[in-house]
């Protein structure tokens, strides 16, 4: 910790809100990603793999976010345009790696441990990208312990929540495996928080935050996410009911 | 060495070649050439087989009770016919060439067409299923009655499995039987457990009913069949009632060999 160090609160309605989202996401991401073993072709499991990627992308960012605007801060920040579109895309990509690598032939152990890594990589990467991405009139220090660690968290949880989704069937496929990939990302962000302390640096404030995006404009974004994803939720669950009535005997 | 023809009507495409083309090879066959078509009927596969006469009954019974047929007719192909036959005449009966096998094949045979009837009411009461079974069960002959209720319960377990565990990644048989077959039959029956020695059932309702002699749970142990063969990745795994209350076991017990 350094002297004169700039805290931060975390408002417990936002920060609950952050790990509903997240669950809310994963749940989303998880269901296209048990479609990737049943794709038929190429182009179809493509289709499932960028789809599941992208939804776990955009659903660690949507959490990270809220979560930032959780964190009160005595002191103005907004965030650069390009770091911020970066880190959502590191998220997904990383993610559609990880789900693919899973969701590919016979599931194994060595599968599962690399799928693991590349989400466990993609929560973090996304989470300190968007940390870069942060414009105030302060210095940014982590301590890499704590870093590590929240790394770590984020792989181990994401390889169980990986595990539950392509191994098990019913409620525990469904539910357990989101609830899990919630706690991977919702447990690597505060910790990773945790690691982190800004130190004023005297630089103006307004020229500091000049040109980033603020609070409102980011809260809209979420917003316009979450609203993707349960509706994309809604209709995978339509769609998939009307299929297994469809089956013959 | 034998040459036949079998005409498969089945009412999936996917799949179907690469399926029965395994289930050819396993039998000691090969394939010669093969034809997929679509009929009223549904998807006609007509394929030309070469292997020894002794396994051909062993084939017929693999491709009678796979899910994916429907009902298929064995006849002698047109190029080996002798030439007094004309090109345009029907396929000649397999049976007349081997009648040794007629009468066993015939009468062990499913009855595909009965099991045809059962099916809808079992989805319709799924997972209460097992009073229509029994009462089908008692209304089959003797000799039928393992084939067709085994047939209906292959039948039964690849519905639930493509309704409820097709989504997932490809696991293998331990996995399988733990994640797929052990639910399932918890959702039909009360007292299943997996252990060591296989899967055991303490409550099933084909054991002390009088219908058999020796193991009886046919149609469990079709269940299991279909919920194994459906993703098919397994290939077909070799599952055996080792243990059956019928016999006075405590419990019935299935195993699984890859």
């Amino acid at each position: 910790m350094h002297d004169h160090a700039i805290q931060c609160t975390h408002d417990p309605l936002l920060a609950a809100l952050s790990y509903l989202v997240a669950v809310l996401g994963s749940y989303t991401a998880l269901q296209l990603a048990i479609g990737i073993p049943a794709a038929t072709d190429s182009r179809e499991r493509t289709q499932a793999v960028v789809a599941a990627g992208a939804a776990m992308g955009g659903a660690i960012w949507a959490m990270h976010f809220i979560a930032m605007l959780a964190c009160r801060m005595d002191i103005e920040v907004t965030y650069g345009v390009f770091l911020t579109a970066a880190s959502a895309l590191i998220g997904m990509i990383s993610c559609m790696a990880g789900l693919a690598i899973t969701g590919s032939g016979m599931f194994t152990w060595i599968k599962l441990a690399i799928g693991g890594v590349f989400m466990g990589v993609g929560v973090a990467g996304m989470h300190y990208t968007g940390m870069a991405a942060m414009q105030m009139a302060a210095a940014t220090y982590y301590d890499t312990g704590i870093v590590g660690l929240s790394v770590l968290i984020a792989v181990v949880a994401s390889s169980a929540a990986l595990w539950l989704a392509f191994n098990m069937r019913g409620a525990a496929q469904m539910l357990g495996s989101a609830l899990v990939m919630g706690v991977a990302v919702c447990g690597m962000h505060y910790t990773g928080m945790f690691a982190v302390s800004f130190d004023p640096n005297g630089e103006d404030p307004a020229r500091a935050t000049a040109g980033g995006i603020s609070g409102p404009y980011l809260g809209a974004t979420i917003f316009a996410i979450t609203t993707l994803m349960l509706a994309t939720v809604l209709a995978i669950s339509l769609i998939r009911q009307q299929r297994r009535s469809l089956i013959k005997i | 060495m034998a040459d036949v023809e079998f005409r498969i009507v089945s009412d999936r495409r996917e799949g179907l070649l690469l399926e029965l083309g395994r289930l050819v090879m396993a039998s000691g066959f090969t394939l010669q050439r093969q034809r997929m078509t679509r009929s009223e009927e549904g998807v006609v596969l007509t394929m030309l087989v070469r292997g020894p006469e002794t396994n051909l009954l062993m084939l017929e019974d693999r491709l009678g009770s796979h899910p994916l047929v429907q009902s298929f007719e064995a006849g002698v192909p047109d190029a080996v016919r002798p030439a007094t036959t004309t090109t345009a005449a029907p396929v000649e009966p397999l049976r007349a060439r081997i009648p040794e096998h007629t009468g066993d094949a015939a009468s062990t045979a499913p009855d595909h067409a009965r099991v045809e009837v059962l099916l809808p009411a079992l989805a319709r009461a799924y997972p209460d299923v097992f009073s229509r079974v029994l009462a089908f069960e008692h209304e089959l002959t003797v000799a039928q009655r393992e084939a067709t209720t085994r047939y209906a319960g292959m039948r039964l377990g690849a519905w639930i499995y493509k309704r409820d565990y097709a989504l997932g990644a490809r696991l293998n048989l331990g996995e399988s039987v733990k994640h797929i077959a052990l639910p399932a039959m918890r959702n039909l029956l009360r007292h299943v457990e997996l252990n060591d020695d296989g899967l055991r059932i303490k409550n099933s309702p084909f054991t002390g009913i009088g219908l058999h002699r020796g193991s009886s749970c046919h149609f469990l142990r079709g269940c299991l069949e279909g919920l194994l063969n459906e993703p098919g990745h397994l290939g077909r795994p070799r599952i055996l009632e080792t243990f059956c209350r019928n016999s006075g076991a405590d419990s019935c017990t299935f195993t699984f060999a890859a």
